[in-house]
């Protein structure tokens, strides 16, 4: 081999041998590009178009987003995001009250804890769908467990419609996936107590506190950056809700759409459902989108607040 | 870790462990109705929800088995979650290697653009993902799934990966540059033993979430003889809504191995699908 | 001949014999829709096989509420199946429209189907499926129960009341209703349309003269609500399947079905006797009617890979031989002129005069003009009725409601 002159060709071959450890970063790297990032920008393409997922794409523009905030899904969109958010608040006021208070009384006992964290977690290791058909046939009005529960000790008035009935369906849903998932928090908020050092609650202690003031004291504020970051799980969660949703009323979100959130709206729409085949997949991303603009600021801000609180 | 803490006396005590017993009463006790209820008849389960089975349907499963078609659907579940993780460690660990260890100018950049996609929910990128996978012909497929759950799990696995790796410590890797290692030995043979117990994390939390999924097997999937668990046990409700004994038991049959495999690994399980949450 | 020409012959012979059954090796069509009839489609494939050997047939049912989005996902990836099933009136257009369905009536021979059924599976005159099921709601009572309580069918609005009343103070509930499905909602409430509204107004309503804010219809919306304090405890988080089981299982004395329920029904409880009626007019001078409508057509997938096989299996369907068979499995209402249903199927037979004397001529509800266009009434009107049930709105409100989303794509109401 003779000196050549340096071509593109054989520098570019010259970086590789140099740099070759970067060949190792290429399988994820095409792998995350092909099927993340570039459907996700594609989503915010697709959202400028009306599009029914086959055929002829026809620019709108900001036609979409002008359904969704102003004109024939205002009422739908609306309705849906107040869920999610009604969805969050009652999601993390459980997390926070059981979650947390589950994970003290695991603390402060002196055995048996492991058997508890092993109960408690088992039912977040199931499928929420599964989940949610095992309580669609639980809560069923006429051959339903839980109801017949109710008749047999005489609690006759709480044998309610659960599913059906428009003021009870979300609360259900949020019980049923707080029974499913409160064995997180509870198990997250335990781990931050056990890693509270032992000088901070001795030196309480010498103090003179009691239990109580010790709990206020002590571990609570210190757990703070915890139920951030629970919180912000809790927001995400809340924001991407629809197997459950889906197993227990369809994606038509009933009844009367008292359980729609975003993820069944942005279900319905992309691919139809109910009876209906509207495929507006335009419409669709640009739900999609939406949903991504909350959720991505929100769980950003709360991500770096929570980092303001760690010691 | 035992830290010597506060602990209430013994009055105390019992009332916590009141409230404990009856929280696990309310979490194990829709579980234990499954099981007896699959037990039993369509009848029995309408007029004697709460009592003992006249006789013990074991058969119950068998149908259910064979109705459900559910060799095929474990076997669907298993190929796609084992894959997964295969596919998933090798990658992600390869890739979180590298921007560990090496120090070129776009590894910061490089390592935001993974970690950004712990903040995309990858389901609301559907729609274009449909599109994609429908015009590459590979819709329909378990190998669609495959490509997504992998991509999907790189992000949180490069996350964790990476702070592993950054804790071994240099002498060993200069050790075996001297021994006359090539790049590839030393991720296959060295670095990737050292971080096991991340692997195993990452592994489980993947597994886990793949095994349980239903949202893109929802989408992508149309032929049964491919469905995963959960879309066979909706299909299966959709055409036994009415054979109750059937529905439970096929609860039952989706979700018992679950809960063996995690009573028997619960230490790890938990630690493996609280990463990321629990500081060390 | 020597062993040369012999050897070859042979060959020949052998060659020919395994091309001629690879020409007519199996052709699998494939045909979808939401009816749960795998049993009915295997006697079916066998039944086409005697004439034609080599045609398989794949069935697949899907969930009828996912079906749709199901199918139009296959369509659109062009993994649909050789026959679709396709939904009568709008579910017809919405195929035909895009050319995704084969036009027919050049191609099959339709000529035991009255007008009226093939006007439900047509776009611009030409035909795009053949129909296969008519399908009637009515009120299903149990005979026995009834006979109980010496009660009769009730000719007026006034007398069924009256049947609830005694029901119930006997300790029977009246009626099991399914609140939880809007679908199935729509259909009690343009069941009991048909009845208080009349074919003329009903007419008049499509055509425009009419509109969802007359007091007229508002009324119908309330007898819904008349109902309300007779059905059964949470009703409103019954399903339909719960419907279907509770019903024969006796939990009430009557419900709103389907002519497909009967055969649900049976299942449950083969010996009993179910009675059938009309929702009964207000006035005894009114004429009972019946909300009738077709269910569905198959078509031909213009995109289909098995094209002759499929026009085979189409054409078995225009025959009287599937129509019989059709009656007898599902028990339902063939459109094929002149099946007879079987002596024992007491309720088919009943379902067959209804249609007969007593079916709309127009329809407003599922499957009518008026679910052509976004929004359509049968949604609408299923989850305004659980709005009403629930008090979250009232009559006015939903009629209102009704009427203003027609009217944005409907010509006939936009005055």
């Amino acid at each position: 081999m003779n000196s050549e002159i340096p071509t593109r060709q054989s520098s570019f071959l010259l970086f590789i041998r140099k740099h070759n450890y970067l060949l190792l970063v290429l399988p994820a790297l095409l792998l995350y590009t092909v099927f993340i990032i570039y459907p996700f920008l594609n989503s915010i393409r697709y959202s400028f178009f009306e599009w029914s997922g086959v055929g002829p794409m026809t620019y709108i523009g900001l036609g979409n987003y002008h359904t969704i905030f102003f004109g024939a899904l205002q009422e739908f969109f609306v309705r849906a995001l107040k869920h999610n958010l009604f969805a969050f608040v009652i999601n993390f006021s459980l997390q926070t009250i059981f979650g947390l208070g589950l994970a003290l009384a695991l603390y402060a006992v002196t055995k048996g804890s492991n058997l508890y964290k092993t109960i408690f977690f088992l039912p977040n290791t199931l499928s929420t769908v599964i989940v949610g058909f095992l309580w669609n046939l639980l809560l069923n009005p006429q051959w339903g467990m839980v109801n017949r529960f109710f008749e047999m000790v005489g609690l006759d008035f709480l044998s309610r419609p659960w599913l059906g009935d428009p003021k009870l369906a979300l609360p259900t849903i949020l019980a049923v996936s707080a029974w499913r998932g409160l064995g997180f928090p509870i198990l997250v908020y335990l781990a931050a107590l056990l890693a509270i050092p032992e000088e901070y609650v001795e030196a309480a202690k010498i103090d003179g506190a009691k239990g109580f003031q010790i709990i206020r004291h002590i571990y609570i504020p210190l757990i703070l950056p915890t139920t951030f970051t629970l919180m912000t799980l809790s927001f995400i969660w809340t924001f991407n809700m629809f197997d459950l949703i889906f197993a227990l009323q369809g994606a038509s979100a009933g009844p009367n759409y008292a359980t729609d959130v975003l993820g069944t709206l942005f279900y319905r729409i992309t691919f139809g459902g109910m009876g209906s085949s509207a495929t507006g997949m335009g419409l669709g991303a640009a739900i999609a989108v939406v949903i991504f603009s909350v959720l991505f600021p929100v769980s950003y801000l709360l991500n770096r607040i929570s980092k303001k609180f760690e010691l | 870790m035992e830290l010597p803490r506060w602990r209430p006396g013994k009055l105390t005590q019992i009332i916590l462990h009141f409230i404990l017993l009856a929280y696990s009463i309310i979490v194990l006790y829709p579980i234990g109705i499954m099981l007896l209820s699959s037990v039993k008849g369509t009848r029995e389960i309408f007029t004697n929800p709460y009592g003992w089975p006249a006789s013990l349907r074991l058969d119950n499963y068998s149908k259910a088995w064979k109705l459900a078609n559910f060799s095929v659907y474990f076997q669907n579940s298993a190929f796609v979650s084992v894959m997964t993780i295969l596919v998933l460690l090798f990658v992600s660990s390869m890739a979180a290697y590298v921007l560990a260890r090496f120090e070129f100018r776009g590894n910061r950049a490089l390592y935001m653009l993974f970690i950004s996609g712990l903040m995309l929910p990858v389901r609301l990128a559907v729609v274009p993902l449909f599109t994609m996978i429908r015009d590459i012909n590979l819709l329909d497929t378990r190998t669609a799934l495959l490509m997504v759950y992998v991509a999907s799990g790189i992000p949180f696995s490069i996350f964790l990966l990476v702070n592993f790796f950054k804790s071994i410590p240099k002498e060993i890797e200069e050790a075996a540059i001297i021994d006359g290692c090539g790049l590839f030995s030393i991720y296959y043979r060295i670095m990737l033993p050292l971080i096991g117990p991340a692997l195993a994390t990452v592994g489980i939390y993947n597994f886990i979430g793949t095994w349980n999924d239903f949202f893109f097997p929802l989408i992508f999937l149309r032929t049964k003889s491919k469905y995963t668990i959960p879309l066979g046990v909706m299909q299966f409700f959709g055409e036994f809504t009415n054979q109750w004994d059937m529905l439970f038991s096929s609860l039952t049959i989706a979700i018992v191995p679950v809960i063996i495999i995690f009573m028997v690994a619960s230490k790890q399980f938990i630690r493996g699908m609280t990463a990321g949450a629990v500081k060390g | 001949m020597n062993r040369k020409q012999l050897t070859f012959m042979v060959v020949l012979c052998l060659v020919l014999l395994v091309a001629n059954s690879a020409l007519a090796r199996t052709q699998t069509v494939s045909l979808w829709n939401w009816r749960g009839e795998t049993e009915f489609w295997a006697a079916v494939e066998k039944e086409i096989r005697k004439e034609h050997p080599e045609i398989r047939i794949d069935y697949r049912t899907f969930i009828p509420t996912e079906y749709d989005s199901i199918l139009m996902v296959g369509m659109q990836s062009g993994e649909g199946p050789d026959i679709i099933t396709l939904r009568g009136g709008p579910g017809v257009a919405k195929f035909a429209e895009p050319g995704m369905v084969e036009r027919l009536d050049k191609i099959l021979d339709f000529s035991l189907f009255p007008e009226g059924a093939l006007t439900q599976a047509s776009m611009n005159a030409g035909v795009y499926g053949v129909p296969f099921a008519l399908q009637t709601y009515q009120i299903y009572y149990n005979k026995e129960i009834y006979a109980k309580y010496g009660l009769k069918e009730p000719a007026t609005w006034d007398q069924l009341i009256e049947n609830c009343r005694v029901l119930q103070a006997n300790g029977v509930t009246p009626f099991y209703f399914q609140g939880r499905e809007g679908w199935g909602l729509s259909l009690v409430q343009t069941t009991i349309g048909a009845s208080i509204l009349g074919a003329e107004w009903i007419t008049g309503l499509v055509k425009g003269k009419n509109a969802f804010t007359d007091p007229k219809f508002i009324d119908s919306l309330y007898k819904v609500l008349e109902l309300k304090p007779f059905m059964q405890k949470n009703f409103e988080a019954a399903s339909y399947s719960d419907m279907q089981m509770a019903f024969p299982m006796e939990k009430a004395a009557m419900t709103f079905g389907g002519m497909w329920d009967v055969k649900s029904f049976d299942q449950i409880a083969p010996e009993k006797e179910w009675g059938m009626f009309l929702v009964p007019p207000v006035k005894k001078t009114d004429r009972p009617y019946a909300y009738a409508y077709m269910d569905g057509a198959y078509g031909l997938n213009s995109a289909s890979k098995n094209r002759e096989a499929a026009l085979k299996v189409l054409e078995f369907t225009t025959s009287a031989k599937f129509g019989q068979m059709f009656v007898e499995f599902n028990q339902e209402i063939s459109p094929i002129a002149g099946i007879q249903a079987p002596a024992e199927l007491t309720e088919l037979q009943q379902g067959l005069k209804f249609v007969e004397h007593h079916a709309l001529p127009d329809i407003y509800g599922v499957r009518s003009v008026l679910t052509f266009g976004v929004p359509d009434v049968h949604t609408l009107l299923g989850a305004g009725m659980q709005a009403i049930l629930s008090g979250e709105k009232t009559p006015k409100q939903l009629a209102e409601e009704l009427q203003t989303g027609i009217a944005s794509w409907y010509k006939p109401f936009q005055k």
